[in-house]
């Protein structure tokens, strides 16, 4: 079943003429870090919306095959890149003078991956959208923790905002691992009314992902899981992205920075969509109420 | 159940069958030796059944006791040490949790207050969180007592092997029991991370690939002697309810086994006393199917016993052909007897009967009649004295009668009535009609201290006295021939072994004539014995008791013996004696090498000596006189078949002997010149003698018709009073020359 939008992506920018003849559109790269369906789709929906100017390569995981294949991207005058996943993103550092848009990674800060012309496209769904259909569900709903690794703080500074928009304090903890997590989870439960559960591979475990769920059911807590499966284990809400709309920043990206020396705006853009999941059990458990407009996505997996 | 009883009574009746096969032994003369044993086995104490089964069911208590007892001890150790095990990964799991702050605070200190809440649990002695090297302590807790070196090292190999383990099962603890009921546990504290960026293919279905990091370790020590104190005491109890249990199931099983086994115990008590030699038991047979089957078994068998033993016992104490009491088992009765006497003070009479011509029946007409007279004489007896007394037949024609209740009178009545009914009595054998007495001798029995053999002694001389004054006769015992007492008490034995050992008997030689011209001299040796009262005594006068006393063999040799010395001395190889023999004396294995000696000591030739054997005893003892006869014969002596036609017995057994001479008997000479029958009869006789190259004597020639009519026949020799009688010596003419008869 095709995700399901909680908006239709805004329309294309307008680029506004220019007196001089308008420099053709520079060729795109698209370096895709492995053949699997969360980096293809995206990858295909990008190259969708360039068309005959980009071309996909995907790294297959050996050192000369990919070697090879950034040679070839090196050597072509494709002067913009978008790496696709974490292992894209790092190997595009390797190319010299390209402008490269990386997407679908999460953990770019401790990567080092931010850079003048290496800028990015957010992994999490839009953050807005996402505690809209939250607070319309749980109107109750005052504090959220996130508990995530170092070095997120875009991401927990966009999501604050989010928050605080709508009447959400965000409550913050840094940890070290997966133990940590499960600890500071407890120790925040009873300053929180929820959580959200990002996809910071560093310090989740499967274990700790189910202890923090079956923790947060046991003590009433609504948890928003960066995965529909985990609806199954306690979670009340997923937020997930939207391909196109990965696409749609990331072309965005490349040609706000096309023919320019550096890659405008900030390191990493935030997505404008989101796609929910509501679990009916837990909105049962709860007592929730579901707005109408939301109840489209109960049971819509 | 049911076959097992089976099996049970199967072994009841075959040691049953073994009781009765010892008891038929008993019957024999190791009915002595056999209830010694029984004694002996007896006075041991031999297992009972019920008791091995008893035993048997102890024992498999015990053992299953003993393996319940183990059972469970090894059952609620592995569980105790499971239940250690599932505790200390608990406590492992709870210090994990617990510790991780201290690895993640930038002030481990500040949080040692938390760790001191495990003093509430008394099973954790000491905790101890180290570092990623193992060697150095970021928080601890210990109880008083615990020192550091009761923790555990964690040192680099303890490391690796804790790596390797956690990279290959994702989590990891090493459990150690320790001394005084103390665990140690080590487990290293982990933190995981899934491996890809941003968990863009994470899915529950799938296992995630994580990664593992050992940040620290927990060093636990716990104390269960608590618990194990705990199960120990709860163990005891349990094992001694458990042996309460088995005792009451023990005396439970013992009371049902006895119940189960009674019908078998009841058996006890006839098969003890059957095992006894006692017959006279009765077995029970109700009950269950396997003890009636046993008890009738066993009845039956008794049945058999008993009437086996009957007529073991009717043999021992009966005489076979009359079926009257016999020597042993009327002295057993007289003993009896004389202690009632003893007791009561009557008086009871003791008869010997003694047949006047009973060997003269036996000679003349067979020793199948002389028996048949002797059935006949013990009706009469049977028939004219009471059933309370007591006949017997001693052998022979000696027959004893224990009459009781009688005085003196009442004895000599009935003696007089015995030989009354005697000389009314007539002996039918064939067409001839004998007139048979006997002789009676009655012994009063008054005094119970006495002696069987007393009051024996005593009848016998009084028959001996009745045969004295005529026969056909009774003669009641009189103490006035109690002088005579000491004559007759040195009595026969002792006369006859005394005359044995000091040649007393005189030896008599009666010449053979020849008939037709021999010059060969044959004397047939006779024997006298001098008696102070009787003068002296015919061998029809000593040899019965001789034979009763078993002395035949032993005169047989001594007359043997004396006849090679006279031999001898005699120097006349021309001489030869005829020697009587009884028969026993072929018996007697060394009578062949005494033989060997005198042929080897004198100068004696065998065919210097002739044995004589009388028709009854070559008929009766053919088997047995073969071998030593055909040896002798073979180194030269010769036989001849005294009283030959008496018994009118098969010819047949001539063949099967190596006789050399037949002496007619008498009976068939006497009358052979008058009657035509003897006449033939002799002249068969002669006849096949001559086929069978014997020669023949006549005995008892009374005249020269006979002997004319003799030698018509063909006869070799004659021998009789008329031709020569019996003298001491034989260095003389016979009376009468065969020139006279020519």
């Amino acid at each position: 079943m095709p995700p399901v939008k909680a908006q239709e992506p805004a329309p294309e920018p307008v680029v506004a003429p220019t007196k001089v003849a308008p420099l053709p559109p520079p060729e795109v790269a698209i370096l895709v870090s492995s053949d699997i369906p969360a980096y293809r789709e995206v990858a295909n929906a990008i190259a969708t919306r360039l068309g005959a100017r980009a071309k996909s390569w995907y790294l297959k995981g050996y050192r000369e095959l990919d070697a090879r294949t950034l040679a070839e991207i090196d050597q072509s005058s494709r002067s913009q890149v978008v790496a696709v996943g974490l292992d894209a993103a790092i190997a595009a550092k390797g190319l010299e003078g390209r402008q490269v848009i990386f997407s679908q990674v999460f953990n770019y800060s401790e990567n080092h991956l931010a850079a003048a012309n290496y800028k990015g496209v957010a992994m999490l769904p839009s953050f807005e959208k996402s505690f809209a259909i939250w607070k319309s569900i749980s109107p109750a709903l005052k504090q959220v923790a996130i508990i995530t690794g170092p070095g997120l703080e875009d991401y927990v500074r966009l999501a604050r905002a989010a928050a605080k928009a709508k009447g959400i304090t965000l409550l913050h903890r840094v940890v070290g691992s997966d133990k940590e997590l499960l600890v500071v989870s407890k120790s925040v439960a009873d300053s929180v009314q929820g959580y959200w559960i990002w996809p910071d591979n560093r310090v989740l475990s499967g274990i700790v992902l189910r202890e923090v769920l079956t923790f947060g059911a046991r003590r009433g807590k609504e948890v928003a899981v960066f995965n529909d499966d985990l609806l199954d284990l306690g979670g009340l809400l997923s937020f997930t992205t939207n391909n196109h709309d990965i696409a749609a920043k990331v072309i965005e990206r490349l040609e706000r920075a096309e023919h320019k020396t550096q890659i405008p705006g900030p390191v990493i853009v935030p997505l404008d969509e989101t796609v929910v999941h509501i679990n009916p059990v837990m909105v049962k458990r709860f007592g929730l109420i579901v707005p109408e407009q939301y109840r489209k996505y109960l049971n819509a997996r | 159940m049911p076959d097992d009883l089976s099996h049970l009574g199967k072994r009841f009746i075959a040691g049953f069958l073994d009781v009765t096969a010892r008891l038929g032994h008993r019957r024999t003369e190791e009915m002595g030796k056999i209830a010694a044993s029984g004694e002996k086995i007896a006075a041991k104490g031999p297992r009972s059944l019920a008791n091995r089964i008893l035993l048997l069911q102890f024992v498999w208590a015990l053992i299953v006791y003993v393996l319940v007892i183990a059972a469970m001890w090894y059952a609620a150790n592995s569980v105790i040490e499971s239940s250690l095990r599932n505790q200390a990964e608990g406590w492992v799991v709870k210090l994990d949790e617990m510790g991780i702050p201290f690895y993640v605070s930038s002030s481990p200190d500040t949080l040692k207050d938390s760790i001191n809440d495990l003093r509430n649990f008394s099973e954790v002695l000491g905790v101890r969180y180290l570092d990623a090297s193992g060697e150095n302590v970021i928080v601890e807790y210990r109880r008083r007592g615990v020192e550091n070196e009761h923790f555990r090292m964690i040192d680099p190999a303890l490391i690796e092997r804790v790596s390797a383990k956690v990279q290959e099962q994702g989590k990891y603890f090493e459990f150690e029991s320790g001394t005084e009921a103390r665990v140690h546990v080590v487990a290293p504290l982990l933190v995981k991370s899934i491996a890809s960026d941003g968990l863009l293919n994470f899915s529950l279905d799938n296992t995630v690939r994580e990664k593992k990091e050992v940040i620290g370790y927990i060093s636990i020590i716990l104390d269960y002697s608590a618990a194990t104190r705990q199960l120990n005491r709860n163990l005891s109890y349990a094992s001694a309810i458990i042996a309460i249990l088995m005792f009451l199931a023990a005396i439970v099983g013992r009371v049902m086994i006895r119940w189960a086994l009674r019908p078998l115990l009841r058996l006890q008590e006839p098969l003890s006393r059957l095992a006894n030699g006692e017959i006279d038991v009765t077995v029970e047979s109700s009950g269950d199917r396997e003890i009636v089957q046993i008890g009738r078994a066993l009845n039956t068998t008794i049945g058999a016993l008993r009437e086996r033993d009957e007529t073991l016992r009717r043999m021992a104490n009966h005489d076979s052909l009359t079926g009257l009491v016999n020597r042993k088992h009327f002295i057993e009765l007289l003993e009896e007897e004389l202690a009632r006497i003893g007791e009561q003070k009557v008086s009871s009479a003791l008869f010997f009967f003694d047949l006047d011509r009973f060997k003269h029946i036996n000679d003349t007409y067979g020793h199948a009649a002389g028996d048949r007279l002797l059935v006949q004489i013990a009706d009469i007896l049977r028939k004219r004295l009471r059933d309370g007394d007591v006949i017997a037949r001693f052998g022979g024609d000696e027959f004893v009668a224990l009459v009781r209740n009688v005085n003196r009178k009442s004895a000599q009545d009935i003696g007089a009535a015995l030989v009354g009914n005697m000389q009314d009595f007539t002996f039918y054998e064939g067409v001839d009609a004998l007139k048979i007495h006997f002789s009676v001798g009655i012994a009063m029995i008054t005094d119970g201290r006495a002696t069987p053999h007393h009051y024996l002694k005593q009848a016998d001389m009084a028959v001996h006295e009745a045969k004295s004054q005529g026969r056909n006769r009774y003669f009641m015992y009189q103490p006035d021939i109690s002088s005579r007492e000491e004559d007759y008490d040195s009595g026969w034995y002792e006369r006859l072994k005394e005359a044995i050992a000091n040649e007393q008997f005189r030896f008599y030689f009666q010449p053979l004539t020849g008939l037709r011209g021999q010059t060969a001299r044959i004397y047939e040796v006779l024997l006298r014995l001098p008696d102070a009262r009787h003068g002296v005594l015919v061998p029809g006068g000593f040899f019965p008791a001789m034979e009763r006393f078993g002395l035949m063999p032993e005169l047989d040799r001594y007359v043997v013996c004396k006849a090679f010395e006279m031999l001898e001395e005699v120097h006349d190889e021309e001489m030869v004696l005829s020697v009587n023999c009884s028969g026993h004396i072929f018996n007697d294995d060394t009578f062949i090498t005494l033989v060997e000696e005198l042929l080897a000591g004198h100068k004696v030739k065998p065919q210097q000596i002739i044995f004589e054997v009388s028709e009854q005893v070559a008929v009766r003892h053919l088997e047995r006189l073969r071998p030593a006869v055909q040896k002798l014969s073979a180194m030269g002596l010769r036989f001849a078949i005294d009283d030959f036609g008496a018994g009118f017995a098969s010819f047949s057994y001539l063949k099967q002997f190596p006789v050399h001479c037949l002496k007619i008997h008498g009976a068939l000479i006497e009358r052979v010149a008058l009657d035509p029958v003897d006449k033939i009869t002799i002249t068969s006789i002669v006849s096949m003698a001559k086929e069978l190259g014997m020669e023949t004597v006549a005995k008892f020639v009374p005249n020269d018709e006979t002997l004319l009519v003799l030698r018509e026949i063909g006869v070799d020799y004659a021998q009789g009073d008329y031709l020569g009688e019996p003298e001491p010596g034989f260095d003389r003419q016979p009376r009468r020359r065969l020139s006279v008869v020519k």
